[in-house]
């Protein structure tokens, strides 16, 4: 069995702007992040497709006391997907003081930024970006 | 399956220790094996829950290091166990499980970690490990965070204002603290108020510092032991009567964790070894990572309703004088939370429960505890129920 959608192919979809993520073949389940094997029936028969990205937050925090490497305050949100998969990134073009309980429920578009590499990290990462529609 | 004596139970004071990580896990287990009676020649296997060692202080294979530290005979496997902050726990249920199926008649089994050489910044790095690392890590999300967000969702979910949310949360906070100040092992001993939790900065919405446990250093250890050699003498003796361990994965797959199915059918699994339900039990020792922490094991556990949770910590349920007393000890909260150690602590804490040898902070009566605890961001969750 291989994966059907490896973290270097994910990642490769990003920074060409392509949310890239699975659906199972037998369930339908669509899933993010990509796993070997669908979370809801278990069957390994997976097809990579292009997700839409848009979505509704669901939580968010602003984190004020940060890991080394990063520079708070920031905020970061789960959105769900209009295909049902939850993904966590953080929530640009906002200020920190602006992040209330009325966020939740608001439309956001996926995007993308690379994120810098420590020792830790296993070289560079990506993570996920959130913009408020109708901004 | 044979039943599980807990022969012996010992644990340094936790909070910030000059002791390296070895020197505490021995301290905390030879305690232990003082308390049961037998030598640490009598030991047959060795478990040692610990998270972070390469990180705090550049070590690796503790646990051989371990068994010669103690004196343990040769021919004793020594293995380190890490589930983030279930770490000890899950190793208490291998070794019971162990014990009663009867590879071994005796093992040592406890967790330590001392987080606080780390400082803060490197700490928050490695706790924020317990995310997945490629789908979330990135994002700078840390353990306060994952937690913040379960707060926003669970006030969103079940339509409690916020501000009532927090209110609730601070009482778990003040509950905790008052606990641990009657407990001579724990990190802080002094009492707070709703106005400290309040009044303090904010360390991830909504979580302020007074919600957040603290960063701690210390060691917990507890002798178990079945067969005909090994019955306990005098005292009422404290068995395992049920253990359970499930799994999810990164929180984004886990979608709404507000309900953790990871905990719901890990206590499940130990509640049906045990043949009880959620109201047979007495004390409960539960994970207490931060305030909301408390209120969702609550629920998840049986105790109460889903959305009550915080309603309950109001009435005084979850008190010492409570229907369910939950973190005697003062919890994670108070208490104090050196990972690896943690799960091992609150075992220690509901054995003393059960011998009544609890002082001002005993549950008079305590006959059946739970032990509940949570590794990362809900991805593991362990349950031990002890009884008398």
């Amino acid at each position: 069995m291989t994966h059907a959608l490896t973290y270097s192919a994910y990642k490769d979809g990003l920074a060409n702007g392509v949310l890239r993520g699975l659906r199972c073949n037998p369930c339908r389940e669509h899933i993010l992040p990509p796993t070997a094997a669908c979370p809801a029936c278990g069957s390994s028969d997976l097809e990579v497709m292009d997700f839409s990205p848009r979505g509704r937050i669901t939580t968010f925090t602003v984190v004020r006391v940060a890991a080394a490497g990063f520079q708070p305050p920031f905020i970061v949100a789960m959105v769900e997907l209009d295909q049902g998969p939850w993904i966590m990134g953080a929530v640009k073009g906002l200020q920190p003081e602006a992040a209330t309980m009325g966020l939740i429920g608001r439309r956001v578009i996926v995007g993308s930024e690379r994120t810098a590499a420590d020792p830790y990290s296993g070289g560079e990462g990506v993570s996920l970006t959130f913009e408020l529609e109708g901004r | 399956m044979r039943k599980v004596y807990v022969l012996g139970a010992g644990m340094t004071p936790f909070g910030v220790s000059e002791k390296t990580s070895m020197e505490m896990f021995a301290e905390a287990s030879l305690a232990a094996c003082e308390d049961s009676g037998l030598a640490p020649k009598d030991i047959q296997a060795l478990f040692v829950g610990n998270v972070l060692g390469d990180f705090e202080e550049g070590q690796i294979n503790m646990a051989a290091f371990l068994a010669a530290e103690m004196g343990l005979s040769s021919e004793v496997p020594a293995v380190r166990i890490e589930n983030a902050c279930a770490s000890s726990t899950v190793a208490i249920r291998n070794a019971a499980l162990l014990v009663a199926s009867g590879v071994y008649d005796v093992v040592l089994v406890g967790g330590t970690e001392r987080t606080t050489v780390m400082g803060t910044p490197l700490a928050t790095r490695t706790f924020a490990m317990g995310s997945h690392c490629r789908y979330e890590e990135p994002t700078g999300i840390t353990f306060p965070g994952i937690f913040g967000m379960a707060a926003h969702l669970y006030s969103s979910r079940y339509s409690i204002p916020l501000d009532t949310l927090k209110r609730q949360m601070a009482l778990v906070a003040v509950k905790n603290h008052g606990n641990g100040s009657k407990n001579p092992l724990a990190h802080f001993r002094k009492e707070i108020t709703v106005e400290t939790v309040l009044g303090s900065f904010m360390v991830a919405d909504p979580l302020q510092l007074y919600d957040c446990c603290p960063f701690s250093d210390g060691a917990a250890a507890l002798v178990l032991a079945a067969g005909a050699r090994f019955r306990p003498r005098g005292r009422k003796p404290v068995v395992i009567s049920g253990v359970g361990q499930a799994s999810a994965g990164s929180m984004c797959l886990q979608k709404d964790v507000t309900r953790s199915r990871a905990r719901e059918a890990s206590v499940r699994q130990a509640y049906r070894m045990a043949g009880i339900g959620p109201d047979d039990v007495d004390v409960c020792e539960l994970h207490d990572c931060f305030t909301i922490a408390e209120i969702l094991a609550t629920e998840g556990l049986g105790f109460f309703e889903f959305g009550k949770g915080g309603e309950a910590v109001e009435h005084g349920e979850t008190s010492l004088k409570g229907r369910i007393p939950v973190n005697p000890s003062g919890g994670l909260k108070a208490k104090g939370h050196p990972i690896g150690a943690t799960g091992a602590a609150q075992a220690f804490e509901i054995v003393k429960q059960l011998r009544g040898e609890c002082g001002n902070r005993q549950v008079e009566g305590a006959a059946v505890g739970l032990v509940d605890t949570l590794g990362g961001e809900f991805g593991t969750v362990c349950n031990l129920v002890f009884s008398r």
